[in-house]
């Protein structure tokens, strides 16, 4: 294709696709409709009009919904983009540019495929719920689309990098987890679940056991049984027994953490590849996971209180492709800080170095701890007026741990801006770090509420794919300096032109 | 809080009208079970049907001017800032370079007064798609047209 391919007219989707719309719409009504045939069947005195009524709903609506909706779509490729206009009553008029397809996918279900049809989509970077799709279309028309919009895209230059041949020599892993290691991780990993699993274990397999832990009876006289002898046992026997319990606890957690880590990070490896970094962990599952470099949108480090005291880190990146069922991927669940400093630095996205670390507005969280006091003062009102002293406990102390956690919050939010990137950081004794590419974001949010507006501070948002990157409490002037800051950068550099 | 927001232009005057029309269409059920509960458990005429014919009043007749007045928008320096909410004051900015791609909408109601809605799609998982209502049909179109122009020219 040599020349721009000029505006053409709009056109709708192939006519047989009315068809094979109106017969899979058809093929999910049969089984409800068989259903309520034979529920009129059982039933005497239906009116008359129910039957014709049902055949209209089943076989005459769904078609005719087809037919409307087809009637109604038509598409176009212009010059820049490809336009597609849908909706009887209300319209929509969806307008995508070549450039930022990233690429066009034909498929076919079973009933198009019997008429020679293909559903096509372009995938653009909107996370995939939002594509655009036309269904259906003749095979050679979505070749034909593909093929156009694949050439538009190659006029553009692209940073696109040839690079498709993969070393297959193994080199030195960027990083790497030896069993040692693992093993030391995994008591970190202080977990309980397996009480939860055993207890519904218990609860599946109970006809199995000469008990019922549903029964009241059964615990009462377990514990009266059990606290007959632990009175007898005397006051250190009753500590005693106590420490034990807590340390029994205390070792199930951690062997259980131990054996989930290990399971989980056997052989932990992060290699650099050509298209990116691969990981590869599990002890019985093994996973290969490879991440391309130009797919992370920001770094997220992480670590605990006494992890951080020995020197203990967390990195995973964050984009739009999800970790089985987390959003996003480890790739140094625990290293030392140079190690994953190392690591995101060689993901283009270097953690804060030295940075001048900003404060929220301490009236943010003045209101924050002050909010929760009617509250409490309630809770409180009540409790007294009801004459019921232990309660006020539980109200008094849920307050105050609010009102210490908003007051604390100034001390644990800070935010720091390089040329390049921005950081979040939040948490004071065990802190986790958000750093992203200020090119990386995709809009920039303030919002006020009303006692934000009187006391001047604001909330700044920011789009990103596959996370979330906000400041609460910012005073206003530093939340429109900081999205002014961030949105020249934005401007200097397009979307696709962003490497990929 | 206003010194910011000069350069912003509000919406088509028409989309007073049709928050108003949306707002009557959003009371119908509730009116309607107002009625309902009345005659169901028998209580004197107006106490239920009243309140809802207010509130009613309320959300047809002076706010859609309210919130009229605190929307508005701005397309200067390549980038769509929408600001919007009295409560809940939120000015959002989306750099034309940011754009997957748009839409124009036009509602049902919309329709009968040659309005639209434009509604641009970005890839952050937060505000993942960014929508203007209440501009006139053209506004819009020429609104993407520029967006896409951008686009256009930023990649050539």
């Amino acid at each position: 294709m040599t020349e721009p391919p000029l505006t053409e007219e709009f056109r709708r989707t192939d006519s047989i696709g009315v068809l094979v719309g109106a017969l899979s719409d058809l093929r999910k009504g049969i089984v409800p409709a068989i259903a309520v045939m034979i529920g009129l069947a059982t039933r005497e005195n239906v009116p008359g009009f129910a039957i014709p009524l049902l055949i209209v709903a089943i076989f005459v609506l769904p078609p005719f919904t087809a037919w409307l909706k087809w009637y109604f779509r038509r598409y176009r490729t212009g010059a820049e983009d490809i336009r597609v206009e849908s909706g009887v009553l209300s319209r929509q008029a969806r307008s995508v540019p070549y450039e930022r397809i990233q690429d066009v996918s034909l498929s076919e279900t079973l009933l198009s495929r019997l008429f020679g049809l293909v559903e096509v989509r372009f995938e653009t970077g909107a996370g995939g719920k939002d594509d655009l799709t036309l269904a259906f279309l003749t095979k050679e028309e979505g070749a034909r689309l593909r093929d156009l919009v694949r050439a538009r895209r190659d006029e553009a230059p692209s940073a696109e990098t040839i690079a498709e041949v993969e070393a297959e020599a193994e080199a030195v892993p960027i990083f790497a987890m030896d069993l040692k290691r693992v093993l030391l991780s995994g008591v970190f990993s202080f977990s309980l679940v397996i009480f939860a699993v055993l207890f519904a274990l218990v609860d599946q397999l109970d006809f199995l056991l000469p008990i019922s832990i549903w029964d009241r009876d059964f615990w009462e006289t377990l514990f009266s049984e059990q606290g007959e002898r632990i009175r007898t046992l005397g006051r250190i026997g009753q500590i005693g027994s106590a420490i034990i319990a807590v340390l029994t606890v205390i070792v199930v957690g951690i062997v259980s953490g131990v054996v989930k880590t290990l399971l989980r990070d056997y052989g932990f490896r992060l290699d650099r590849t050509d298209k990116g970094f691969r990981r590869r962990r599990g002890l019985f599952t093994r996973t290969d996971v490879v991440m391309p470099r130009h797919r992370v949108q920001a770094v997220a480090t992480d670590t605990g209180v006494i992890r951080r005291l020995l020197g203990w880190h967390a990195l995973s990146f964050i984009s739009l492709a999800s970790d089985g069922g987390k959003a996003s991927h480890d790739v140094a669940p625990f290293a030392r800080w140079d190690e994953i400093a190392a690591i995101a630095r060689e993901a283009g996205i270097p953690l804060p170095g030295d940075v001048e670390w900003h404060r929220t507005s301490r009236a943010y969280w003045i209101d924050r701890a002050l909010l929760s006091l009617p509250l409490a003062i309630a809770a409180i009102a009540v409790a007294i007026w009801l004459q019921r002293w232990t309660p006020v406990a539980i109200p008094a102390i849920l307050f105050l741990i609010l009102a210490f956690s908003a007051l604390t919050g100034y001390l644990r939010h800070r935010h720091a801006l390089d040329p390049d990137r921005v950081h979040a950081r939040a948490g004071l004794l065990s802190p986790r770090t958000i750093t992203a590419p200020r090119v990386r974001l995709q809009s920039a949010q303030i919002v006020q509420g009303p006692i934000a507006r009187l006391r001047g501070y604001a909330t700044l948002h920011f789009g990103l794919a596959g996370g979330v990157l906000l400041f609460r409490g910012l005073p206003v002037a530093e939340a429109r300096a900081l999205r002014e800051a961030v949105l020249q950068s934005i401007d200097a550099v397009d979307y696709s032109a962003l490497p990929r | 809080m206003n010194e910011q927001n000069e350069d912003l232009t509000l919406l088509d005057p028409r989309h007073i009208t049709v928050l108003r029309i949306e707002a009557l269409l959003g009371m119908v059920p509730i009116l309607i079970g107002a009625v309902v509960v009345e005659l169901v458990v028998g209580l004197p005429t107006g106490l239920i049907i009243v309140p809802a014919l207010l509130v009613t009043a309320l959300f047809t007749f002076p706010l859609p001017r309210r919130r009229y007045r605190r929307k508005g928008y701005s397309t200067t320096m390549d980038r769509l800032r929408y600001v919007k909410g009295w409560f809940r004051r939120s000015d959002t900015v989306v750099p034309f370079g940011r754009v997957q791609h748009i839409d124009v909408k036009e509602g049902l109601v919309e329709r009968w007064f040659g309005l639209a809605t434009l509604v641009v799609h970005t890839a952050g998982t937060h505000n993942a798609s960014v929508s203007v209502p209440g501009l006139s049909r053209e506004t819009a179109i020429d609104v993407r047209e520029a967006i896409a122009a951008r686009i256009r020219r930023d990649t050539m």
